[in-house]
């Protein structure tokens, strides 16, 4: 090899390390193969045993006797930690077993099931996740504090909800607010990064599933400069039909963020806020699309008749075929009874004529 | 002129050294970073609960527009299984775009349809609908189908953007398979992202041949017994986990597959629709709508998910094969010309700067090099000009190369959905990995140049994509 030219020679050398990593890596794939499912069998049944154990424990007469005492405690300390969670894989495989177990189980046997967890100190094991330097594991510990409701980490919990990585930051959110109901007041006040709509639609099912009393004062988040805060209150508000805010959120349809005031449109149409109804009409010609298309919405949940008049112009003069279908819709709502307007446009224009046969065909839901 | 013809072998080689060696270090680096990011959406994903979307009255609604040419085949159990995804506010529109089959009568017999007064504004141009259908039976409220005149798949999509009545549209394609929570997953880059407007994501497509398929859906993953499927099947995984990945998480993606991509409706009819002209309509949408958002000052980006989400049919026979390569290649030329402005336009951001020069460079001018590359070699060695040792050596590190890329991807397939549950099914993957640079690519560099041949040559049309059916992989019915 030495009689070959440089080049030659390092295109050979690269060659055999190219090959070798090659069978290296085809290697690596085989055994990983067999390793994953090694592992993945012995977490099954790891899982299959401590469900067996758990469950036996939980509808055992004697429950409240083997908690009953320091040193009972310690023999059930000592029967999981000390015979299967020696290390941190199978602590977190008993963590987990528990945690589903504590999601199925209600009454009685899930009250037990929290009192192992607690009894056998494995909420530390959970807040101990926290102070971890990997993201995963972090969500991972405030996954399990939040299912396991420790409320005593709350505010171990709590810090995470402005972290700059995206997914701790949504998991302590929502397990901020499963925690403690509360804790939605104190959320919204906290709260300095961006809410997604993924996490708007998580804390909704919290807030459902939890059955919490959502009487948060949003009132003096509305003129915050985080646009998605305030579209987070206000979609709160308009969820939950919270007519208490109807007036200030009435100064919302003068939002810079169009998501905000689309929202905001359809939110003061939701609570009849008809003093609203003026500033709608005047403003119309000059808003972009989007907003004209909600605020014919608007007049539609309104549902007066005095304003199919201002309705009629828009399916009169709008150059748009989609604003004058969408007044059309709306003026068939108002007047669902006669439908007199609707009628007296049908035979106007063919275009017309068209929207109207698409409205009162019932085929179309 | 001896002299100068040395000169010119010389520049040659030394360019073709250089452009190869960019492309592959170009890929590795795609690959690296693909991984990285393949690894932390995987950890991602592992904490997501998807069911949340599921039971939300709030969340987005999305339109399917499934076009169909002459499906009558499988279209009734297609759509019955697109109509069962687990998403709650969806509507699947399908489009029958002339067929000239019983496709139409079909699913009125199947899905109880009546003509209905449909409003259509053709706010995107597309060939005349005939009738909008609606099921008179309630269970089928979500299915509207669309009967028009024929004019391809673009028009069809653009027909079906008419009619979607919802924000986001899933384009699709009616004989695909696709998973029941891919609506779920394809939806949740648009509502996950809070300072930009996420316009488009696209998903993974892989090969559906030889899989077990059972009520529409994939019941068992095989490796397809098809020996021009298996190599697809690498070439899949290596584009899919290796390469666009990569390009979503550097805010470059230019592709989303027309098998299955999700888009924001605004954007997608801002930007004017689907081009009916090229024949690549899912690569040209994502440039157009992307040049929009740069054009209007927006701040977007356009997403991916390597959830394997969508399953297709890949051509079995080399003429069936040979055809969508070629159109393939015509659309990339098509797109990259229709759209020749991005070029190192720095109004364009990344796209600009870096994706429209890669496609250019690397998938458009890369197989005509390789091309050139291998007549220069033949006629060298006719004249006797070759260093057989410098070119066999040469030659090898092309072929460990490839070797060592096809490792990467099958490492990555592998550590994160590892799809081929069989140890011998990994094996075989791994034998297509050794003999594909001899067999396949070959062909993947003729054909693309018969695609430049014929868009040259000014052909238009999509050409007749015969596929064999799933129908021999399919459980029967209990």
């Amino acid at each position: 090899m030495s009689d070959y030219p440089y080049l030659i020679r390092f295109v050979i050398i690269l060659n055999i390390l190219l090959f070798i990593t090659f069978i290296v890596l085809s290697f690596v794939i085989l055994v990983m193969r067999l390793r994953r499912d090694e592992a993945k069998k012995k977490l099954v049944e790891m899982d299959k045993l401590y469900y067996d154990m758990l469950l036996e424990l939980v509808f055992e007469d004697d429950f409240n006797e083997k908690i009953s005492t320091p040193e009972k405690v310690n023999d059930l300390r000592r029967l999981f930690l000390g015979k299967y969670a020696y290390t941190d894989i199978s602590k977190n495989a008993l963590v987990e077993v528990i945690a589903k177990l504590y999601v199925n189980l209600s009454g009685d046997a899930g009250q037990r099931l929290k009192d192992i967890y607690m009894q056998m100190e494995l909420y530390k094991h959970s807040r101990k996740k926290l102070s971890s330097v990997e993201w995963d594991i972090k969500v991972q510990g405030i996954k399990e504090i939040a299912l396991m409701g420790v409320i005593a980490y709350v505010d171990d919990v709590g810090k995470f909800i402005n972290d700059s990585h995206s997914i701790v930051r949504r998991e302590a959110r929502l397990a901020f607010l499963q925690l403690d109901p509360k804790n939605l007041q104190t959320f919204i006040d906290k709260t300095t990064t961006h809410i997604s709509y993924w996490e708007i639609i998580n804390i909704i099912d919290v807030i459902n599933s939890n059955m919490m009393e959502y009487l948060a004062n949003f009132a003096p988040r509305f003129d915050s400069e985080l646009s998605s805060l305030v579209y987070f209150c206000l979609k709160i508000t308009n969820y939950y039909m919270l007519a208490d805010y109807a007036q200030a959120i009435s100064y919302l349809y003068m939002y810079p963020n169009t998501g905000v005031k689309l929202l905001a449109i359809q939110t003061i149409a939701l609570f009849g806020n008809t003093k609203m109804k003026g500033t709608f009409k005047e403003r119309y010609n000059e808003e972009p699309d989007s907003v004209k298309i909600e605020i014919i919405r608007a007049f539609k949940i309104f549902g007066d008749e005095e304003d199919i008049s201002f309705l009629s112009s828009i399916v009169l003069n709008s150059s748009a075929n989609n604003m004058r279908f969408e007044a059309l819709k709306s003026i068939n709502e108002i007047e669902k009874m006669d439908r007199s307007t609707l009628f007296r446009f049908k035979d106007k224009d063919p275009e017309l004529s068209k929207m109207v046969r698409h409205i009162l065909d019932e085929r179309i839901l | 002129m001896i002299a100068f013809f040395y000169f010119l072998k010389i520049m040659f080689e030394v360019w073709i050294l250089f452009f190869a060696i960019t492309v592959m270090s170009s890929y590795i680096l795609l690959a690296v970073y693909s991984y990285k990011e393949l690894s932390y959406y995987m950890k991602k994903n592992s904490f997501v609960d998807y069911d949340c979307i599921l039971r939300s009255t709030i969340a987005p609604s999305v339109s399917m527009i499934a076009p169909a040419y002459n499906e009558s085949m499988t279209i009734v159990e297609n759509i019955r299984s697109m109509l069962t995804l687990y998403y709650a506010n969806f509507e699947v529109v399908v489009v029958n775009d002339g067929s000239k089959d019983d496709s139409l009568q079909k699913l009125i017999d199947a899905y109880d349809l009546q003509p209905v007064d449909f409003y259509i504004d053709y706010k995107i141009k597309s060939k005349p609908i005939r009738n909008v259908y609606k099921s008179i039976n309630p269970a089928f409220y979500k299915l509207t189908v669309v009967d028009k005149e024929n004019g391809g798949k673009a028009d069809a999509l653009n027909a079906g953007m008419n009619v979607a009545r919802n924000d986001l549209f899933l384009a699709t394609d009616v004989d695909c398979i696709i998973e029941e929570d891919a609506i779920l997953k394809m939806v949740k880059p648009f509502i996950e992202e809070t300072e930009k407007r996420v316009i488009a994501t696209g998903g993974v497509v892989r090969i559906a041949n030889s899989c077990v398929i059972s009520m529409g859906r994939i019941v068992e993953v095989k490796f397809p017994t098809n020996f021009w499927a298996r190599f697809q099947v690498m070439e899949y995984i290596r584009a899919f986990l290796l390469g666009r990945m990569a390009w979503a998480h550097l805010d470059g993606l230019m592709l989303i597959s027309g098998a299955f991509g999700m888009f924001d409706k605004e954007i997608a009819m801002l930007a004017g629709g689907y081009d009916t002209k090229t024949v690549g309509e899912d690569m040209e949408l994502v440039v157009r709508m992307r040049s929009y958002m740069h054009e209007h000052d927006l701040k977007y980006t356009v997403a991916f998910i390597p959830d394997p989400l969508c399953w297709t049919e890949a051509p079995q026979t080399l003429k069936v094969l040979s055809r969508q390569r070629t159109r393939w290649t015509r659309g990339t030329i098509e797109t990259l010309l229709a759209h020749k402005k991005v070029f190192f336009n720095p109004n364009y951001g990344l796209m600009g700067m870096l994706s429209y020069p890669y496609w250019f460079f690397f998938e458009w001018l890369a197989p005509i090099l390789e091309f050139f590359g291998i007549a220069f070699t033949l006629v060298m060695v006719l004249i006797g000009q070759v260093y057989w040792m410098f070119f066999l050596t040469l030659l090898a590190a092309v072929y460990c190369y490839a070797l060592f890329f096809s490792s990467l991807a099958i490492f990555a397939e592998e550590n994160s959905y590892h799809q081929y549950t069989k140890e011998s099914e990994i094996r075989k993957v791994i034998l297509t990995s050794v003999l594909e640079p001899f067999l396949f690519h070959p062909l993947s560099v003729y054909w693309s140049v018969k695609g430049n041949i014929e868009k040259m040559r000014g052909k238009k049309n999509w050409g007749t994509m015969t596929r064999v059916g799933f129908a021999a992989n399919t459980k029967p019915k209990k």
